[in-house]
């Protein structure tokens, strides 16, 4: 609580600091939100622009990294099946070179050679020997017998072309099978083909291994985009992969065609390889979930450095206009204060003259009463008849107190609304306190307030500006009749410290006091208790301004329900040079 | 001793030169400043007790006219004007001049009409 105080700007309480001016609290409140918000947004649109900026880099960057991954991986895929055909080919040579077509041709020999064939290479499924014309001369299965016949010239030409040929079987279409042809001529001139039939879900677990990190899918498919391997999302061997991926097939590359981007399963990349010498392609899948997958960890990673940022950017920019606000607001108040004391200066200046006036207006016809009196005074006591008249004289001798006592009042005006103009002179503190008191004491007795003058008799004369600190006491004793409606009692004390050169006046009153709460912002200018008695608010803040002008201090100490004492510190000689 | 008055208020500056002659002294009276002159022109005084704020010639211009005729002539000011703080700090003194509130104690005028004198 009393952190969230400490942070809280001066102009935020502004009411609650009991300022009763026509400043409306709000405008400062507007000004600080409006302010914040001018800044947010001039601060956090170029930083979204540098996130949306950044973000839209990193969604290209991750897509060109998956790009990369698909065509490194269907190339090594390819090559990877490549050299598995090749092992297979050169397998198949070997057999001519270790047997005679004749041997070949034996069915017993033959089942022999397919079932050692067989220990070594997983899914081989049939061995057959065939003439140059394509007919079977020998084989493991007769199955094949029919099949063949259907595209055989083509197969044929293919393979006596390339010597070695790879393609899918066509009898099976829910499990097309691969079948490597080897057209051999040895060295007794002799030539005939040796076909080898491979279960193709080999090649699926061959495959297999390239599914990693981010690649999510690999098959295999011939040209006219049928499945020779399961497929994660296109089916079992057999089926057709329906989207035209091969249409714009490099020799190996990617397909990133938005048109891929199938709303049902969200292919986002297909990469595709050829495999050579074959009508193979090795397809790798990237889907769409994937990407965004990486995209989410990318914008966890933005997140991570944006919404700090932007806390502390908030909480830089809060900070940053509650101080120049509340810079603003003291300037506004220190401001006002000034106006309002030139306003009461001004005031108490045109009082000043006006008691001057008055006072001066009064002494003319006070003189004639005084000399008339004097003179009727002299007649009775130079003329004998009247000298022994008690009655008379001491009528005469009235007269005279009275024009001494009116004469003391215009003077005191007089010298009153003199000093009103700033002005150091020597002066004497007992005679300023008793001056003031002179002007109060009618009050204090229509109050019912006792004034009890102790003052040290060896105070020294000071040198300071005397209307000004007349000010101070008469604001100190007015303040303290306040406090006192219903009678009560106000003590003025003068002591000094020799050593520290200084004397001390305490103005004390047995009145209702102050509050703790109250007691913090009774030197604020505007702040009063007094607000629906007609105080201003202003009499302790400009008597504090002007202890400040003297090189002084005013402090108060107060307990409610007992009484409240200021206390003023004055050094002996007011120094323009000396701090306070 | 003989003394000048100059006020423009009749009442007070008559009855003052009937008070003053009580005591012994011997006071010509003027209510304004060219009647002051004549009077000075006319013959010497001890002291010359001037108003400060009179119609036509003021206290402070007569002071300066008389001290021409005369440049020895004592001269009191008195005045409606200022607190007797000023006076008994000593402050408004210069030279030959002194100043003293209305209302005046006679007591203290002619202590001060011999003070100068002297």
């Amino acid at each position: 609580m009393s952190f969230l105080k400490k942070i809280t700007p001066t102009f935020w309480n502004h009411r609650e600091l009991g300022w009763n001016t026509d400043v409306e609290i709000y405008v400062y409140r507007r000004k600080w939100m409006m302010l914040i918000l001018f800044i947010s947004v001039l601060t956090f649109i170029p930083l979204g622009i540098l996130t949306a900026i950044f973000y839209q880099m990193s969604s290209e960057e991750i897509l060109n990294e998956l790009n990369e991954e698909t065509k490194i991986n269907s190339e090594n895929a390819a090559l990877e099946l490549n050299l598995y055909f090749e092992e297979y080919i050169n397998n198949l040579g070997y057999i001519t070179v270790l047997y005679s077509r004749k041997e070949l041709t034996n069915q017993k020999t033959l089942q022999l050679i397919f079932q050692e064939f067989k220990k070594s290479h997983k899914g081989f499924l049939e061995l057959d020997v065939l003439d140059e014309q394509g007919k079977i001369l020998t084989s493991t299965s007769g199955l094949h017998q029919s099949c063949l016949k259907t595209g055989l010239g083509h197969w044929l030409d293919n393979v006596k072309k390339r010597e070695a040929y790879t393609s899918t079987s066509c009898g099976n279409k829910h499990n097309p099978h691969l079948v490597i042809g080897r057209y051999i001529t040895n060295a007794k001139g002799e030539s005939f083909i040796l076909r080898g039939t491979l279960n193709n879900l080999v090649l699926g677990d061959l495959l297999g291994k390239f599914r990693l990190a981010d690649i999510q899918d690999v098959f295999l498919s011939d040209s006219k985009q049928q499945l020779l391997t399961r497929s994660k999302y296109f089916g079992n061997p057999g089926k057709k992969v329906p989207y035209p991926f091969m249409e714009h097939l490099p020799d190996s590359g990617q397909i990133t065609d938005k048109s891929l981007f199938i709303s049902k399963n969200k292919f986002l990349i297909i990469g595709a390889s050829h495999l050579s010498g074959t009508n193979f392609t090795v397809g790798v899948v990237i889907t769409e979930s994937q990407f965004l997958r990486l995209m989410s960890r990318t914008t966890s990673q933005i997140m991570y450095i944006m919404i700090p940022a932007g806390v502390m950017l908030l909480l830089f920019i809060i900070g940053f206009v509650s101080y120049a606000i509340d810079r603003l607001y003291l300037g506004d108040m220190q401001r006002n204060l000034y106006m309002e004391q030139l306003e009461q200066t001004d005031k108490l200046s045109s009082i000043g003259r006006l008691a001057a006036g008055v006072a001066h207006e009064v002494n003319n016809p006070l003189a004639i009463i005084n000399e008339k009196a004097g003179l009727l005074q002299d007649l009775f006591t130079f003329v004998d008849e009247y000298k022994n008249d008690k009655r008379l004289m001491d009528t005469v001798d009235a007269i005279i107190t009275a024009v001494e006592r009116a004469g003391t009042i215009t003077h005191r005006l007089l010298g009153f609304s003199r000093k009103m103009n700033s002005s150091v002179e020597e002066c004497e503190p007992a005679q300023v306190i008793n001056d003031v008191i002179g002007f109060v004491k009618k009050e204090a007795e229509y109050k019912n307030i006792t004034i009890d003058i102790n003052l040290d008799e060896t105070m020294p004369r000071i040198i300071t500006d005397r209307g000004k600190l007349q000010q101070i006491l008469l604001n100190l004793a007015t303040n303290a009749f306040h406090a006192m409606d219903e009678g009560g009692r106000l003590e003025i004390k003068g002591t000094m410290d020799k050593k520290k050169q200084k004397i001390f006046i305490k103005i004390h009153d047995n009145g209702c006091g102050i509050s703790p709460e109250s007691l913090k912002h009774i030197f604020d200018p505007f702040f009063t208790t007094k607000s629906r008695a007609g105080g201003t608010g202003l009499g302790l803040a400009i008597s504090h301004g002007l202890i400040h002008d003297l090189k002084g201090s005013l402090d108060v100490e107060s307990t409610v329900g007992v009484g409240t004492t200021f206390t003023i510190t004055l050094p002996y000689l007011l120094n323009f040079n000396q701090g306070v | 001793m003989h003394v000048l008055l100059v006020d423009d208020e009749q009442e007070f500056v008559s009855t003052l030169a009937e008070r003053l002659a009580f005591r012994g002294i011997e006071a010509d009276w003027v209510t304004d400043g060219e009647k002051a002159l004549e009077k000075i022109r006319s013959r010497q005084y001890d002291v010359a007790v001037l108003d400060i704020k009179m119609p036509g010639i003021s206290g402070i211009k007569l002071g300066e006219k008389i001290h021409e005729l005369n440049p020895k002539q004592k001269i009191i000011f008195c005045t409606g004007h200022g607190s007797s703080a000023d006076y008994d700090a000593g402050a408004a003194q210069s030279g030959k001049e002194y100043y003293l509130a209305k209302p005046i104690k006679i007591d203290i005028l002619i202590e001060k009409m011999k003070e100068i004198q002297n």
